[in-house]
């Protein structure tokens, strides 16, 4: 599904020249649970960033269902993006304006569903939730799982193939991580290939495999499970 | 899709408020100039645009050339043109002359009005399509003295009553009556009347004559070709009367309101100016819209990222950022709406106008409807722009907008302030200028000195009257003369012994009784004055101006022989008068003739004391009405007559004050929005700088620097700009107070003042807030 060869990338500033990914070679089948794990400015969001196609690389090849993309531009990325990758970010990323039934809708109004369609499918996910008595709340009225629950409803109510989780536990105390790692391995038992970074070992266990980043280079590749 | 950008707008605009309301608010305001603004634009270039026939009307125009080379149109043509040019010219389907008649004393019953009089011809009702309600104007107009009265004339005199066949007193001596009733001009009409009577009672022999006083209109046939036609007529007066080498122009009716005779766009500019400062105050409220959406981008960062990320493209936030700032233009749009009902009665007695909003008048809405979009489209696009290009792996991440220090947002507030700034500069030299014409020594004395418009009778026993008035210890002294010293109008040849050539020279006249200039205390710098034996005697006495003598290259002017218009006025210069302004002061000061004639000295002028002077009047009243007992008294103070000359530079330098206000107000809730973000943003550096021991007046310092900054840089664009505006402006007075770097400067320091007063509430409170706080917010 996602697969690079020699993948970099570099932040260059006025004056400062910064390598975030520096020869990554990575391969990720489908359906497979992904852990990236590695200490603060490894490189971790930058490469799940291309795997999202939110930026390009510096240089390399990057695969995505087999067509080479790395230098797609903005618009081809976000049509290729559109339904079919899925995120969930550690600060949940909701838009304070919106109910959460509305932000859960949002990905649909892009796709240009019928509004009946995208009513069953928002009720269907947000149930699957556990969310649904609260769709006419506003996000500042939820707890934090809550707010991650709704994140998640989002992501996934497009029925991407591939969701990428940017340490969706972090801002979580114990209890609710674990209900949102409950539900990532739900969907990826349901065929969802899941990319996640995390800094918390534990919930990296629930990963297929783990790959260690160290100043952006792939350290060590750990194959936990086999499917 | 649509309803979700609604809905998130709406919320977010009840978010915001205090964003919101300066937004609506300012932008309200620049709708609402512009919508005035725009009726009264579309009310001038209504003009005469309700004639059936106008496309073939032409107003008649005689063009001359002054003494000093320059050509000048006139409308005032002689009686005879329009009747020989119809004569002349198969070209020509029909012709009518107008006159008007002004302050002529109208009675009904005991009952006394002054009014303008319209004399005409019935072809007026035929080419134009003015109308009559009662009565046919070829009937109604066939007695020589009968009368039309429009609409509201006839209720005014007689009410509900019938009118038709109703006498109406003129002057005190000859008796109309109603023979027809007309509707009321409309309002866009450069043809206006309350009533008319027949061309020919002018008599006769006047009105087949050539003396410059009426004015005409020609109605062409279908397809004359104007080009042609025009090279055709061109010398029509000169072959009709080989002495005057005056040529003949026909200007377009829809030209005769803005455009000048000769076709310069006089009033056109003026148009066209109040339209650019009405869009240019709405682009400052366009402005601040910008620049609070972008800095308040932080804000909206992560909701750009995030709909980025589930598939938004650039394209539809754009879309998304427009519709937000349209629905926020038409808010506005209702909110305009208000104040343009609240102001609109303060415009029109400001613009002289009788506008109204009609919301059924299709291009009104269109133009309503293009406004908002033009105010949505341009001060959401920046924003929609800018706010559309945030990388979502960027501001996601942070939660914030990459932090950039944005060039255009202080582009725009220093154009904001160069505007603010020039306005205010435009409008102290405009006062300065009037100051000055107000101020300004004319070289005769106009306070409290009584003008009282007087009959026949009186003037009869103007002697009498005179001396009667004498005995009064608070009446300082009576003269009368033909007009106003302060605006003479009229001009005739002048001939003098030792005049060269053949070429006539036209001087300004003026009739005036033998006390005119010691009344008015203008000073004789050779020869003597008017005697009061002069009067009416053989030898008609002239007093010539500086000028007139330089003009005439006269070495010794006094004793030359004179004469007015021909020779049967033959007199001579007994005396020279010292330059005196006998007109405003747009006008050089020309050569001027006075005589004790008595054609028409129809102006007494009553200098008084300044002491007791409602008793003076009252005294001036009943010796009026001793000697002209069926004549309206009526009074007028000089001085205000002079200022009323001004009217219309007084109307311009209101309307620039009110535009000046509004833009630095608008200007300054901008400014207000942006200080309450900027200091929000560096809530941080203002924590760390306390912490380290810096005083709050140094951060109020800090903080307002950048602001002045601002203001100083459209200080130094602004004066430039209206330098040169105000240059032209000033180039309207041939006597003018000089531009004063004062004034520059002044205007300069008042917008940084104020705009430091407005910042000043924000960066203080940022100044005095607790370290602590700032600090674990981060």
């Amino acid at each position: 599904m996602l697969k690079t060869k020699d993948l970099m990338k570099i932040y260059r500033t006025e004056e400062v020249e910064t390598t975030a990914l520096n020869g990554i070679n990575v391969e990720i089948a489908e359906g497979e649970f992904v852990a990236i794990m590695g200490p603060s400015g490894c490189g971790k969001s930058t490469l799940l960033n291309i795997a999202g196609l939110l930026d390009n690389p510096t240089s390399g090849e990057f695969y995505f269902f087999g067509d080479e993309i790395s230098q797609l531009k903005e618009r081809q990325r976000t049509n290729l993006r559109k339904g079919n990758i899925g995120f969930i970010f550690q600060s949940f990323n909701l838009i304070d304006e919106l109910t959460v039934y509305e932000n859960v809708e949002l990905p649909l109004l892009y796709l240009k569903m019928s509004s009946a369609e995208r009513k069953r499918r928002v009720s269907e996910v947000l149930d699957r939730m556990r969310i649904a008595h609260r769709r006419n709340h506003f996000p500042q009225q939820l707890s934090g799982g809550q707010q991650q629950r709704v994140a998640v409803a989002r992501s996934v109510v497009t029925t991407p193939k591939l969701i990428l989780a940017d340490e969706p536990t972090g801002n979580l105390d114990s209890a609710h991580g674990e209900e949102v790692m409950d539900l990532l391995t739900q969907l990826n038992e349901e065929g969802t290939t899941i990319v996640m970074v995390t800094h918390s070992p534990s919930h990296a266990e629930y990963a297929h495999r783990i790959i260690q980043l160290f100043d952006g280079h792939i350290v060590t590749e750990n194959i936990r499970k086999l499917l | 899709m649509f309803k979700n950008y609604l809905k998130i707008a709406f919320r977010g605009f009840i978010r915001h408020k205090s964003m919101t309301l300066i937004n609506t608010f300012g932008l309200a305001i620049g709708m609402a100039v512009c919508i005035l603004l725009l009726l009264w634009v579309q009310d001038e270039m209504s003009y005469d645009n309700f004639h059936r026939n106008g496309d073939n009307l032409y107003r008649v125009i005689q063009v001359g050339v002054w003494n000093d080379g320059e050509t000048y149109g006139s409308s005032t043509i002689p009686y005879s043109l329009a009747p020989v040019m119809q004569e002349d010219y198969p070209e020509i389907a029909d012709h009518v002359r107008l006159r008007t008649l002004g302050g002529r004393m109208m009675q009904v019953e005991d009952k006394t009005y002054f009014e303008d009089i319209l004399l005409t011809e019935p072809s007026l009702f035929k080419m134009f399509s003015f109308e009559m309600l009662i009565g046919d104007p070829q009937v109604a107009l066939e007695e020589i003295h009968s009368i039309i009265l429009t609409e509201d004339t006839a209720h005014k005199y007689f009410g509900d009553e019938d009118p038709m066949g109703r006498i109406i007193r003129f002057n005190d001596n000859i008796d109309f009556t109603v023979t027809g009733i007309a509707a009321n001009p409309p309002q866009n009409s450069s043809i206006i009347f309350n009533m008319i009577i027949p061309f020919e009672i002018l008599g006769e022999e006047r009105i087949t004559g050539w003396s410059w006083e009426s004015s005409g209109y020609v109605q062409l046939q279908e397809e004359t070709d104007l080009a042609s036609f025009s090279e055709k007529i061109v010398d029509t007066i000169v072959r009709h009367r080989p002495d005057n080498e005056n040529t003949v122009l026909l200007q377009p009716l829809d030209k005769v309101h803005l455009y000048n005779p000769l076709g310069h766009a006089e009033s056109l500019i003026f148009v066209l100016i109040f339209a650019a400062i009405g869009i240019i105050v709405l682009l400052i409220a366009c402005i601040n819209f910008m620049n609070l959406t972008t800095a308040r981008s932080a804000k909206r960062a992560r909701e750009v990222g995030i709909r980025k990320v589930v598939g938004a493209d650039k394209k539809q936030l754009i879309g998304q950022f427009l519709s937000e700032s349209i629905l926020l233009a038409f808010i506005s749009l209702i909110i305009a709406f208000v104040l343009v009902e609240l102001f609109l009665p303060a415009f029109n007695q400001l613009a002289g106008k009788e506008l109204s909003v009609e919301p059924s008048n299709i291009t009104f809405l269109l133009s309503l409807i293009g406004i908002t979009l033009f105010v949505g489209i341009v001060s959401g696009s920046y924003p929609a722009l800018y706010l559309s290009r945030f990388k979502p792996n960027k501001v996601l991440k942070s939660g914030n907008a990459p932090k950039t220090k944005n060039k255009f947002r202080t582009v725009l507030v220093v154009f904001q302030f160069t505007i603010s700034i020039a306005l205010i500069i435009c409008t102290a030299t405009v006062y300065n200028q009037l100051n000055y014409v107000q101020n300004k020594d004319l070289g005769y004395t106009k306070d409290y000195i009584v003008t009282v418009p007087t009959n026949a009778e009186l003037r009869e026993s103007f002697t009498a009257f005179k001396e009667e008035l004498g005995n009064n210890t608070n009446i300082l002294g009576v003269t009368n003369a033909s007009t106003s010293p302060a605006f003479v109008g009229n001009v005739n040849p002048a001939i003098w012994e030792g005049k060269v050539d053949d070429e006539t020279i036209l001087f300004n006249f003026y009739l005036a009784e033998y006390e005119f200039l010691d009344v008015f205390e203008l000073e004789l710098v050779a020869g003597e004055n008017f005697r009061k034996e002069y009067m009416g005697g053989d030898e008609i006495p002239y007093i010539v101006n500086e000028t007139a003598v330089k003009l005439m290259q006269l070495k010794d002017p006094i004793g030359k022989r004179f004469a007015m218009y021909n020779e049967d006025n033959q007199g001579i210069i007994i005396g020279v008068v010292k330059d005196y302004h006998f007109q405003t002061l747009t006008n050089e000061i020309g050569p001027i003739m006075i005589t004790t004639l008595d054609w028409w000295r129809g102006e007494a002028f009553i200098k008084i004391n300044p002491n007791n002077v409602t008793e003076t009047l009252g005294f001036i009243e009943e010796t009026f009405n001793k000697f002209a007992p069926s004549f309206q008294f009526q009074y007028s103070f000089l001085d205000e007559d002079i200022d009323e000359l001004y009217h219309g530079f007084y109307e311009m330098g209101s309307i620039i004050k009110y535009f000046a206000i509004l833009a630095i107000f608008i200007s300054c809730l901008g400014l207000f929005g942006l200080a309450s973000f900027m200091t929000e943003q560096r809530t941080k550096e203002i924590g760390i700088r306390k912490v380290l021991g810096s005083s709050i007046s140094a951060i109020v310092m800090l903080l307002s620097r950048g602001f002045a900054k601002w203001v100083l840089l459209g200080n130094f664009i602004a004066w430039p700009i209206a330098y040169y505006a105000m240059n032209r402006f000033l180039q309207m007075f041939a006597y003018r107070a000089e531009l004063n770097i004062w004034l520059f400067i002044i205007s300069g320091l008042l917008a940084l003042i104020i705009a430091l007063v407005t910042v000043g509430y924000r960066t203080i409170k940022a100044a005095n807030s607790n370290p602590v706080e700032a600090l674990k917010y981060e």
